[in-house]
């Protein structure tokens, strides 16, 4: 028998298109404020489409978080990440509790990042490789984020980067989970952070024909499980957790706010951005994580799914839930809220999940006009719900075939 | 700290690396002299993918830095004798170290940009929303960091726990670590894990050379990919596969410091090997053979060193030590993997790879000390020591 330490959260940290914090970004999604509107960080009028849910312009940066050097490699998701990172660990009582550093980790997502227009139009396509901009290409590399999260959370255990597209922040969370549970680490700060707000991916997911080109009602064109849906909406930001030892929380005072107890990650192995018709893939994960948690799946009352608002992926993923829980466990996605948030969006939601239960709260469905027949899961009600609830479920699926599903408990003293 | 007391065995590896494409071939490089290992292409132009991938509509579908990647898994698989019925799919892991994105990946919108030109020559930012829809479909998917990860599963069928790690230089060892940890938990029966790496496009050499990281006129970065299997050794008896080596543990440190490019110190690494043998209770004088980078970033060499003396004192007496990036240059992901094989080699043969030795090493291998310890650092202030137990020790 494999030892498996307990792990807990004891604090969370956000910046979304929603909020800039976690009880900003919390209370937004409670009340269903949808932020989506026309995209403003460049000129993306003759995209097909050109809409995201942007964090707001009023977004004030804590520079005093990073050195000067820092600040000049971080892009503008990697700033959502550092201030996610801070709201996290001050949360935790972590910059001040004495840790031992060795045993102190980080493992984040981070999104693939891009240079601009600008950038390409002058110093690619002309080869131009003596140009000054060439000097700080470093700040596209994932690892800066990392390591500059690694050195607020003095994370002299190893600095982990994590990238498997839209599941990248479900598998930091879920390696972060078992690094503490194997008893490598007893700290790990962990989450996501991307934006793909850019030319580039964008027009990467329009040549794809995953987005919404609802561009004249943008607030309503991202609409999981809706028979009318259309593709996704990009949105960006940063989800940071503290996960702990469950032993030395307790012994240090942590506010714990609830419990990760299962992780499921599977490969579909079928298609690059297809998921199997039949559920292949997260039907295991979700499964793999009940097993894991050592419950029965009708004691998950909630699950956030990955619900894109794509046509295949909510239906193989209403499918797929069906199939695993039944009716149990209502379900909602809070995509319609944020956006789709890439390598930051497990992170998201699955702390939506913790305070989903550390409030006894449903999540309400947000731009579900008509449900899809196909889309046979039993959806939250329009508004915040009460209910009681000991587990509840975050479903996270990439391009790429990797599925995790991660599930929270909810923590009473 | 697992409380599992059964060994993972390494049942197979595959490679491409310069001067060897395929595990195969390994054997001549290791043989190779000086003179000969001078030719090696450090960025493997002469590699033809297609010689291991025989699905036409994939290769369509992948960058040359992902096609090596895959090339070296269907190696693995080949040399340790998996096929579509040895395990079922979903205990397969797969567990990767993958280069992140580059700005070639966005080549394909070269005309697209172009075609934004106004009479004057200046772009026109807004028209690329349009001149971009006749572009590649698939230009946003070939620069997916996870390509490996998600093809080598379709080549595989592996629909097991998996991850992908954008950790540079010591992401390969991320990836045995948590690999090894599904084996020990019973989630899987077999990983799949390594890395693979191409960082020799022009725009990230011309960074590190602007920034004085690297010198001007010399680029050590190479292209390739290394993978192995690693599964219980119950699981390797049941099916006859041949076990290499021992998978012992592995770990990860970090100076915590910051993107400092010039971060790193001989503390971390030292510190890194201290925990991993302390933590496995092996003593300096058991490790028989040490490989670090000798990639040629001279400080990170220094370091390594000063690291390994520290760590080892007398006890390096008698130590095979190899710099496997003598030979194979800079890679990246795929570092600290290649050892691996190369150990299992000079335990089996006890032939040493003359060029790949470092000044200081022992000329010949003594079997009595059955561990090896390869090691990496990186300019982020990161290290990794993967610690492994070599077959046919008389300890």
């Amino acid at each position: 028998m494999v030892a498996k330490r307990r792990v807990v959260i004891t604090g969370m940290g956000a910046v979304s298109p929603v909020g800039h914090n976690m009880k900003d970004t919390w209370e937004g999604i409670l009340a269903g404020k949808v932020r989506a509107g026309a995209i403003t960080r460049f000129d993306a009028s003759e995209f097909p489409s050109h809409i995201a849910y942007q964090v707001s312009d009023d977004f004030v940066f804590n520079q005093s978080l990073v050195t000067e050097h820092e600040r000049d490699l971080l892009t503008n998701f990697g700033t959502f990440g550092v201030q996610a990172a801070d709201e996290a660990l001050k949360q935790a009582g972590l910059p001040h509790a004495k840790l031992d550093a060795g045993r102190t980790a980080v493992c984040i997502g981070v999104g693939m990042g891009s240079p601009d227009f600008a950038w390409y139009s002058e110093v690619y396509c002309g080869q131009k490789y003596d140009h000054p901009a060439i000097k700080k290409h470093m700040r596209y590399y994932p690892q800066v984020l990392s390591a500059v999260v690694g050195r607020m959370a003095k994370a002299e255990g190893g600095v982990f980067t994590v990238h498997t597209a839209c599941a990248s922040s479900g598998q930091s969370l879920g390696d972060a989970f078992e690094l503490i549970a194997s008893g490598e680490h007893d700290v790990v700060l962990t989450g996501g952070a991307d934006s793909m707000v850019n030319p580039f991916h964008v027009a990467g997911f329009c040549l794809l024909g995953a987005l919404s080109a609802r561009n004249d009602d943008p607030k309503t064109a991202s609409r999981p499980f809706d028979e009318a849906r259309n593709g996704f909406v990009l949105g960006e930001g940063a989800c940071m957790l503290v996960f702990e030892e469950y032993e030395h929380a307790k012994k240090r005072g942590a506010q714990i706010l609830g419990e990760v107890v299962g992780y499921g990650v599977t490969e579909s192995a079928y298609r690059i951005t297809d998921l199997h018709p039949e559920g292949r893939g997260p039907i295991e994960a979700m499964q793999m994580a009940v097993d894991d948690a050592g419950i029965k799946a009708s004691e998950v009352k909630y699950v956030n799914a990955h619900g894109t608002s794509t046509l295949l992926n909510d239906r193989v993923e209403a499918l797929a839930i069906n199939k695993v829980f039944g009716d149990s466990a209502a379900v909602s996605s809070t995509k319609s809220v944020t956006g789709h948030l890439i390598s930051a969006a497990g992170a998201m939601e699955f702390a939506i999940c913790v305070q989903a239960l550390r409030h006894q709260v449903l999540p309400p469905t947000v731009n579900v006009i008509k449900q899809d027949v196909d889309c046979k899961v039993r959806l939250t009600p329009n508004q915040p719900t009460s209910v009681e609830m000991d587990y509840a479920l975050s479903n996270s699926v990439g391009f790429g075939g990797s599925n995790t599903a991660l599930i929270a408990k909810r923590y009473e003293a | 700290m697992s409380t599992n007391q059964e060994k993972i065995a390494i049942t197979g590896f595959g490679a491409v690396v310069p001067g060897s494409y395929g595990i195969e071939a390994l054997d001549t490089a290791l043989k190779a002299d000086a003179s000969e290992a001078a030719k090696y292409d450090l960025r493997i132009e002469d590699f033809v993918p297609q010689k291991f991938l025989s699905d036409k509509r994939m290769m369509k579908a992948l960058s040359r830095r992902d096609a090596v990647g895959l090339a070296a898994i269907e190696d693995c698989r080949k040399h340790a004798k998996i096929n579509a019925t040895t395990f079922a799919p979903e205990r397969i892991g797969m567990y990767v170290a993958a280069p992140q994105s580059n700005s070639t990946d966005n080549h394909y919108y070269v005309d697209a940009i172009e075609q934004t030109k106004n009479e004057d020559g200046s772009y026109v930012g807004r028209k690329f929303g349009s001149t971009c829809m006749g572009s590649k479909p698939t230009t946003l998917l070939m620069g997916l960091p996870n390509n490996v990860l998600c093809y080598g599963a379709m080549v595989l069928d592996a629909r097991g726990p998996n991850s992908n790690y954008t950790s540079g230089e010591i992401g390969s060892h991320m990836a045995l670590m948590m690999g090894a940890r599904q084996v020990e938990r019973g989630r899987v029966d077999v990983v799949v894990t390594g890395g693979y790496a191409q960082h020799s496009d022009p725009v990230t050499v011309a960074m590190l050379q602007s920034n004085g990281w690297m010198s001007s006129g010399v680029n050590r970065f190479a292209t390739g990919a290394v993978f192995m299997t690693m599964e219980k050794q119950s699981s390797a008896a049941r099916r006859g596969a041949k076990v290499y080596m021992n998978y012992v543990g592995a770990k990860v440190r970090s100076l915590a410091a910051g993107p400092d490019f010039n971060g790193m110190n001989p503390a971390t690494i030292q510190l890194c090997i201290q925990d991993l043998l302390k933590e496995k209770n092996i003593k300096p004088e058991q490790v028989g053979m040490i490989a670090m980078s000798g990639h040629g970033f001279p400080e990170l060499e220094n370091h390594e060193w000063t690291a390994v003396k520290a760590a080892f004192g007398d006890a390096l007496k008698g130590t095979v030590l190899l710099a496997s990036g003598l030979i194979f240059g800079q890679l990246m992901e795929t570092g600290g993997l290649i050892e691996l094989p190369i150990m299992a080699s000079i335990a089996e043969t006890e032939q040493l790879p003359r060029q790949m030795l470092a000044k200081e090493s022992a000329t010949t291998y003594d079997r009595s000390r059955p561990y090896g310890l390869v090691i990496r650092s990186s300019y982020f202030g990161d290290a990794s020591a993967v610690l492994v137990e070599l077959p046919g020790s008389h300890a």
